[in-house]
């Protein structure tokens, strides 16, 4: 384990929309950012076109890491760690490229997998924020989405997809602005891919992170007078901003709301990948953090050091890791055969209700008869799993002797919870009133008296009846 | 009361698993089934029905909890504090409608119209509110209540049906609070199910 006393140290990562520094005196658990600079290089539109990164891209981004580099040392920067996603891990050149930039800036660049990013991300999106125990983090890029649900500050489930803002724009072919049938398309594709992702849970708040989620809350705020301290976007502000982004052109986005031109041509597709995970979460609002993969990482080197890579925490062992493992913990959760399985499951349901029977007839005790009661309940919603199972005439017919069994001790139990509502019932009533409930008492008793000895002759017969063996023979082989 | 719906098209060589989250998506498509009558709380046998359809799906759950997602154990006990409450809006059903016999009421409902006065109990097909042999005991011309004794019956009515709104209200807001928290949704999802249609 690290020290805990800050250090300076920096992050840099090569995305698909933006190459991004911060440097910052870092800790386990805090982070105090000394600089932070993004440059919009657009590798994942380079790669999207050639499936390779261009020359120009290339020298683009080695610039922008010497420039980083310098700005790192001036603010004591001990460490540089660089790391890159979606756009270099499908570039062709991806690997050859990132040695070009050992060689030439010594810089080396972990080119990190899907469920690595998305684990950074979420432990720098939910640093200093206070989370319920279900949270989800989103982190829209320019090629890739990551999306971490954790329960109680812990990341239990994570994916990593292909849908970023600069893909959706390219592969849609967004006009300038989108027009409503770009938007109706892209968000009607979207929302199908969306529902086939299998969320364990729905979380109970959203935090989102990455450029375009920052960019649409400074929008908002200069737009809709949102207060500038307030993190938090609704499913309207949303809405009203892909309602502006749809009717304003980049240029005039860019100008108006101060941001980089290429940032504005991508900020529908943004929008509208945002909007969509809140509509498959069905979440109304979500909070935006300005932390993400570079703080998370910046965490990740303070408390594991140079090892951080193969931690556990960060190297994604939550969930399903691959085709093969998620298959292998399906198939055992899918567990034995239903045949065998029901054997042993009625089996043990038959034997529990039947050891209720001697104690129900030494009448100590009238909660014994509830809870043979529900022991029948039991064994028939477990005979009714296994009916296809069973021989149909042997089944009917057991199933019947169950079924009056409870009903005997149905018409006692019930008698006995309206006599004890009616003592309570008398306990607080006026003295005149009191007769009217003695009167019914009395009639409920007498009734009770002759149920109670039908529920006698149907408990006592059971010994000589072989429920348990009927059960267990009604199976098929 | 409603019968279960028989699965008969499960595979029974096939993994427990596949298979409980196949009986588990029928109980669960059962109870919304008769969720549609939340909102109308003189639906007494719906209700009832509702209560039922709880159970079933609580205890199917149970008895395949080691093959089925985590979730499903937060399931049970949501599902057990809906048959409790639903339990007690029933007995308070039984109640009101035993003592509305006790007094001669009208309102009673056509199923106890038929309820008989003298001794002898009749067979009667499928189950009722208040079991015949229950209604002619309790009914027994010779031991009728008194007037003082059927004063002490009419209060005790009045505070039941008071009751009984309580109760319903408390199940009724149970059921929106867990709608709104996206229980349904949670559930189907954990059971591989479709997300719903609205």
């Amino acid at each position: 384990m690290q020290s805990n006393e800050p250090v300076v140290r920096a992050a840099i990562d090569i995305g698909s929309n933006t190459t991004h520094l911060v440097v910052a005196k870092s800790s386990r658990e805090q982070l105090e950012k000394l600089a932070d600079e993004v440059k919009m290089i657009p590798t994942g539109t380079s790669v999207s076109e050639t499936d390779e990164l261009s020359t120009e891209v290339q020298t683009a981004v080695l610039d922008t890491l010497r420039h980083y580099q310098n700005l790192a040392r001036q603010h004591g920067a001990g460490i540089i760690l660089v790391v890159a996603t979606e756009a270099l891990r499908e570039a062709r050149n991806g690997e050859a490229f990132l040695k070009t930039v050992e060689q030439e800036t010594g810089l080396h660049v972990e080119l990190i997998s899907g469920r690595t990013e998305a684990t950074l991300t979420f432990y720098g999106a939910t640093m200093g924020v206070d989370a319920p125990e279900s949270a989800a983090v989103l982190d829209v890029g320019g090629g890739s989405s990551e999306l971490v649900l954790s329960q109680q500050g812990r990341p239990v489930w994570l994916t990593s997809l292909p849908i970023g803002s600069s893909k959706i724009h390219a592969q849609y072919k967004f006009s300038n602005p989108p027009s409503y049938q770009d938007i109706a398309r892209a968000g009607c594709d979207l929302a199908a891919s969306l529902q086939d992702l299998a969320v364990p849970f729905l979380p109970r708040a959203l935090i989102v992170t990455g450029s375009s989620a920052l960019a649409l809350l400074r929008i908002a705020r200069q737009a809709f007078q949102i207060g500038e301290q307030q993190d938090i976007l609704t499913r309207d502000d949303l809405l009203r901003c892909e309602g502006m982004l749809c009717t304003l052109s980049a240029r005039t986005v860019a100008q108006r709301y101060k941001q980089e031109l290429k940032r504005a041509f991508i900020l529908p597709g943004g929008a509208l990948i945002i909007r969509s995970f809140m509509e498959r979460l069905q979440r109304d609002t979500l909070y935006v953090s300005s932390y993400g993969v570079r703080e998370g990482l910046l965490l990740a080197y303070a408390r594991y050091g140079d090892e951080w890579l193969h931690h556990p925490d960060i190297s994604g062992e939550i969930g399903p890791q691959d085709t093969q493992e998620r298959a292998s913990q399906a198939a055992q959760q899918e567990g034995p055969p239903f045949i065998d399985v029901g054997r042993d499951i009625l089996s043990k349901r038959a034997r529990r209700m039947l050891e209720w029977r001697d104690k129900v007839l030494q009448h100590d005790d009238i909660e014994n008869v509830h809870k043979m009661r529900v022991a029948s309940r039991r064994l028939r919603a477990a005979m009714d799993a296994y009916e296809s199972c069973c021989k149909p005439k042997p089944f009917k017919r057991i199933y019947r002797e169950v079924k009056d069994l409870a009903s005997t001790l149905g018409a006692v139990r019930d008698t006995d919870v309206m006599i004890e509502h009616l003592q309570q019932w008398a306990e607080g009533m006026p003295e005149a009133e009191c007769g009217g409930v003695d009167w019914l008492m009395e009639r409920l008793q007498a009734y009770r008296q002759e149920q109670l000895r039908v529920m006698d002759e149907e408990v006592q017969s059971l010994e000589g009846r072989n429920l348990h063996q009927k059960i267990i023979a009604s199976i098929q082989k | 009361m409603a019968k279960a719906k028989p699965l008969t098209d499960l595979d029974f060589r096939a993994p427990v698993g596949k298979n409980a989250r196949i009986i588990a998506q029928t109980r669960l498509e059962e109870l919304y089934q008769w969720g549609r009558f939340v909102d109308e709380p003189y639906r007494v046998k719906e209700l009832h029905d509702l209560r039922i359809a709880a159970k079933r799906l609580r205890y199917t759950l149970e008895v395949f909890e080691d093959y089925l997602p985590d979730f499903c154990e937060e399931a049970v006990k949501e599902l057990a504090q809906f048959q409790d409450e639903l339990g007690d809006l029933h007995d308070s059903d039984v109640m009101i409608a035993l003592l509305r016999l006790c007094l001669g009421m009208q309102d009673s409902g056509a199923e106890y119209e038929n309820a008989p006065i003298s001794v002898k109990p009749q067979k009667v097909k499928g189950r009722t509110l208040l079991a015949p042999e229950l209604v002619a005991a309790v009914l027994d011309p010779e031991h009728p209540p008194s007037a003082e004794q059927r004063y002490g019956l009419e209060r005790l009515l009045l505070n039941q049906e008071r009751l009984r709104e309580q109760q319903y209200e408390t199940f009724r807001q149970h059921w929106h609070a867990l709608e709104q928290g996206n229980f349904q949704r949670r559930l189907r999802e954990s059971l591989g199910m479709n997300a719903i249609a609205l």
